[in-house]
């Protein structure tokens, strides 16, 4: 990059977190409202630039997290937990589960396509398992599940004793974005990222090289987990409603529009945000022998 | 429990899956193409049959000819105009053509509307003992049948299918045999688009058309195909055989939803066992 | 030859190793010794069993029967990465370099594993410089020449300091004074008793950097001695021309 437009890119960047927080005072509540989703939903798209972009995995299991996240802030915030408490096992329970299935699909060496369909279908069982849990038996202390009713009434997100009202969702969740994103950058320039970066390129040579990529796989997977996990919370709160429709991948397909932030293309309008929130993860190299012209 | 219908049952739900699936394990076997909007190649197929049908044409034609005819251009357009750009780039191809499947549910949307249109499913029933059960579902496991066979024929008998085999092997030494790749590639999608739209067409009777019909078959598709493997016909059959039976043995045992969840949780432990697919491990010099 | 060194001192030691693919046996109990210190030249006709030899000394194919001993250790079993860590370094045929990142970032991931934990910034420097490499630095891997990459694949092997350096096949596809070149820095290599093993067909390069020749033919092997006596071996001239009569001496 030139060092002119190099010199550019601080105050672009500068500008663009400025815009992000100022929208909230410029535009009508009903629109804020709508940018908000498209904020949370760029959270989770930073978890799949993580995922996808930098580590080349090719998890079908975010939205997984996402509504791990979603139900357990809701279930948590319903049974009188407050706000710290129901994030932080927003955050726990998606880690959990990413630790146990990634265990199982990295330390089975399991990868590419047969990793995205085995994803794939653990949500789609999840889906379907919470789909059935209607009625008043299934119930998680005070909180039915709802089944394909879903839990409505979920609670607001409440900081330091007061509930926070739609303009300050938004600016939290404006907050996080930009802390996930600055957090994201770090990770990916530090040793470990470098690393991840290094077995997406070629896990061989990086194994050669003495390092497990076994164990920066679930590393980076747990990472992500979380980072959805996140996202899945803010999304319960802001909608006040949670239902098993946050679960399998036609959720993820709204965000697979922000996921095209994995490669420098933007696409999809609605999710020019997160095009901002772009990590810069390079451009996607799968690294995976597919298609006409490479003999498989 | 009668042992014939249930093994009719069983084999009739094992079809199913191999004539919904075929299509996308060409295209996946052959070109290792991901192609999301599999499951409206099964809608167009339909459509094109009720439609046809409305219009007046004779069902078998709609169905064995109009259909795959249709959906086979589409899928030749879509190869030309969209997936040749993305070979190599699985995680854009994915992107690519689950765009193209909104827009082609869209479009059906915009153009049919939301009901669901219908075609009374021909042939009418038989007895058997005690049992009834409709000629339709004989022809389905007729049909499904036939496609395995015939695909099986034409890559193994005929030089359009050693020549397909060879670039999908070898693409540069292809090339530098005289073969024009990029008509070969193109005609292969087409060829699996085209069984897409005979699978779809033969569904519809059953189903109806519904623009989203497309999506109650795609992930169990896409499920079949990965978990069967590198090789498209053996690997589809074989997935199919297992998931089928079980699917439909708990499906009988407990609920439709609790088949389905078994077919997933099959699949995972399937592909944990074999990382590469079924027939990544087992029958691997097979088509 | 020199008085044979206990197994625990040996750089790689196996025992009987055989490898099979169904009914073809690949290696063919193969006992091969390679000590501390030693730059070894494994050899043979195609098809004669070196790379999947070699693979299971770096753990990327598991042995059928047999067992190996590398630096002390047996590794039968082990992972490709806990081979690694025992301070061996590998460079594969088939180059496996980080097309997507640059020669700085590569060799920065290949330091961070130096046995003696030593900074990066300044193994990165001294490999580079070694490498005659530095105009290169900020370049994609993808970007460079055959012979770059491979030099590269050489230099982050390096990097780690390794007590067993494995080349399969080093001078693959380079011209005349790029082989040279890697001649040299195969050589330069040796000392602070590093043992090198190198499998190669080339026998003008072989002739350059070896000592130690063993010659494997059908997955077994056939000879085993200083170079200029193994080379002249009719019955190893007999293999590499296809003459079959003098197999399984």
């Amino acid at each position: 990059m030139s060092a002119r437009i190099a010199g550019f890119k601080p105050l672009a960047w500068a500008l663009a977190v400025v815009a992000l927080f100022g929208v909230a005072w410029l535009v009508d509540l009903a629109t804020l409202v709508t940018l908000n989703v498209y904020v949370i939903l760029s959270i989770l798209a930073l978890s799949m630039a993580l995922v996808w972009g930098v580590a080349g995995i090719f998890s079908f299991g975010q939205s997984v997290f996402f509504g791990l996240g979603a139900y357990a802030y809701a279930v948590l915030a319903l049974n009188g937990q407050g706000s710290a408490i129901a994030l932080g096992a927003a955050l726990l329970l998606p880690v959990a589960g990413a630790a146990l299935m990634g265990y199982f699909l990295f330390y089975g060496r399991i990868s590419d396509v047969y990793l995205g369909v085995i994803t794939l279908t653990a949500s789609l069982i999840l889906f379907h398992l919470v789909n059935t849990v209607s009625g008043s038996d299934f119930r998680l202390g005070a909180v039915a599940l709802g089944g394909y009713n879903g839990i409505p009434g979920v609670p607001p997100i409440a900081l330091f004793g007061q509930e926070l009202d739609f303009a300050q969702l938004y600016l939290l969740s404006a907050a996080l974005l930009v802390l996930v994103y600055a957090g994201l950058k770090g990770l990916v320039r530090s040793r470990f990222g470098q690393v991840v970066a290094a077995i997406r390129e070629h896990e061989l040579r990086a194994e050669l090289l003495g390092y497990d990529a076994r164990a920066h796989k679930l590393g980076v997977f747990v990472i992500g987990a979380a980072i959805a996990g996140l996202a899945g919370a803010l999304h319960a709160a802001w909608g006040g409603f949670v239902g098993p429709d946050v679960l399998p991948t036609w959720c993820w397909a709204r965000s697979s529009c922000c996921a095209c932030c994995c490669c420098p293309r933007a696409c999809c309008p609605g999710c020019a945000s997160a095009y901002r929130a772009a990590t810069g993860a390079p451009h996607e190299r799968p690294g995976i022998p597919a298609g006409p012209g490479h003999p498989h | 429990m009668d042992y014939a219908v249930l093994s009719f049952h069983l084999v009739y739900a094992i079809a199913l899956l191999v004539l919904t699936s075929l299509g996308l394990a060409i295209v996946f076997g052959m070109m290792r193409v991901v192609n999301f909007a599999h499951g409206e190649f099964l809608m167009i197929g339909g459509y094109t049959l009720v439609l046809s049908v409305q219009a007046g044409l004779n069902i078998w034609l709609a169905m064995f000819v109009v259909a795959p005819a249709v959906v086979g251009l589409v899928g030749y357009a879509l190869e030309r105009l969209i997936i040749r750009h993305l070979y190599g780039r699985m995680l854009d191809t994915i992107l690519a053509t689950w765009g193209v499947s909104l827009a082609l549910i869209g479009l059906a949307t915009w153009a049919f509307g939301f009901q669901q249109r219908g075609v009374v499913a021909p042939l009418g029933s038989f007895t058997l003992g005690g049992y009834r059960d409709s000629w339709y579902s004989v022809l389905i496991i007729a049909v499904a049948t036939a496609l395995v066979l015939g695909t099986w024929w034409v890559l193994r008998h005929t030089r359009t299918g050693l020549l397909a085999r060879g670039t999908m092997q070898n693409a540069p030494m292809a090339e530098a045999l005289g073969m024009n790749t990029s008509r070969v590639y193109a005609w292969t999608f087409a060829a699996g688009a085209a069984i897409s739209g005979l699978a779809g067409a033969v569904m519809a009777p059953l189903t109806g058309a519904v623009p989203t019909i497309g999506t109650a078959y795609v992930t169990r598709a896409f499920i079949t195909v990965i978990t069967g493997g590198a090789n498209a016909i053996t690997g589809t059959v074989v997935a199919s055989s297992l998931f089928g039976t079980l699917s439909e043995l708990v499906t009988r045992w407990a609920t439709p939803v609790a088949g389905h969840v078994a077919l997933l949780a099959l699949a995972v432990v399937l592909l944990r066992l074999m990382p590469s697919g079924i027939t990544g491990r087992f029958f691997r010099r097979s088509l | 030859m020199s008085a044979p060194a206990s197994p625990q001192d040996l750089a790689i030691h196996t025992e009987d190793l055989s490898v099979r693919f169904g009914g073809v046996v690949a290696v063919d109990r193969v006992n091969l010794s390679v000590a501390r210190g030693e730059l070894r030249c494994l050899i043979g006709p195609n098809g004669a069993g070196k790379s999947t030899l070699f693979k299971t000394l770096t753990g990327q194919q598991a042995p059928s029967a047999g067992r190996v001993r590398i630096l002390g250790r047996e590794v039968n079993g082990f992972e490709r990465h806990e081979i690694a860590r025992l301070g061996v370094g590998v460079k594969t045929q088939v180059s496996s370099v980080f097309d997507g990142l640059t020669v700085d970032a590569s060799l920065r991931v290949a330091a961070g594993r130096h046995r003696a934990r030593r900074p990066v910034g300044s193994v990165v420097d001294e490999v580079l410089d070694q490498l005659r490499l530095g105009a290169v630095r900020r370049r994609q891997l993808g970007a460079l020449s055959h012979g770059q990459r491979q030099w590269v694949e050489l230099g982050m092997v390096l990097a780690t300091d390794p007590r067993l350096v494995l080349l399969d096949e080093p001078v693959a596809g380079m011209s005349e004074e790029e082989t040279a070149r890697t001649a040299e820095l195969i050589l330069s290599m040796r000392g602070a008793g590093r043992a090198i093993v190198v499998v190669e067909h080339d026998m003008r390069f072989v002739r350059r950097i070896a000592e130690r020749v063993t010659v494997l033919h059908r997955g077994a092997v056939l000879r085993d001695g200083a170079v200029d006596a193994v080379l002249a071996d009719p019955v190893v001239r007999d293999v590499y021309l296809g003459r079959e009569e003098h197999v399984r001496a």
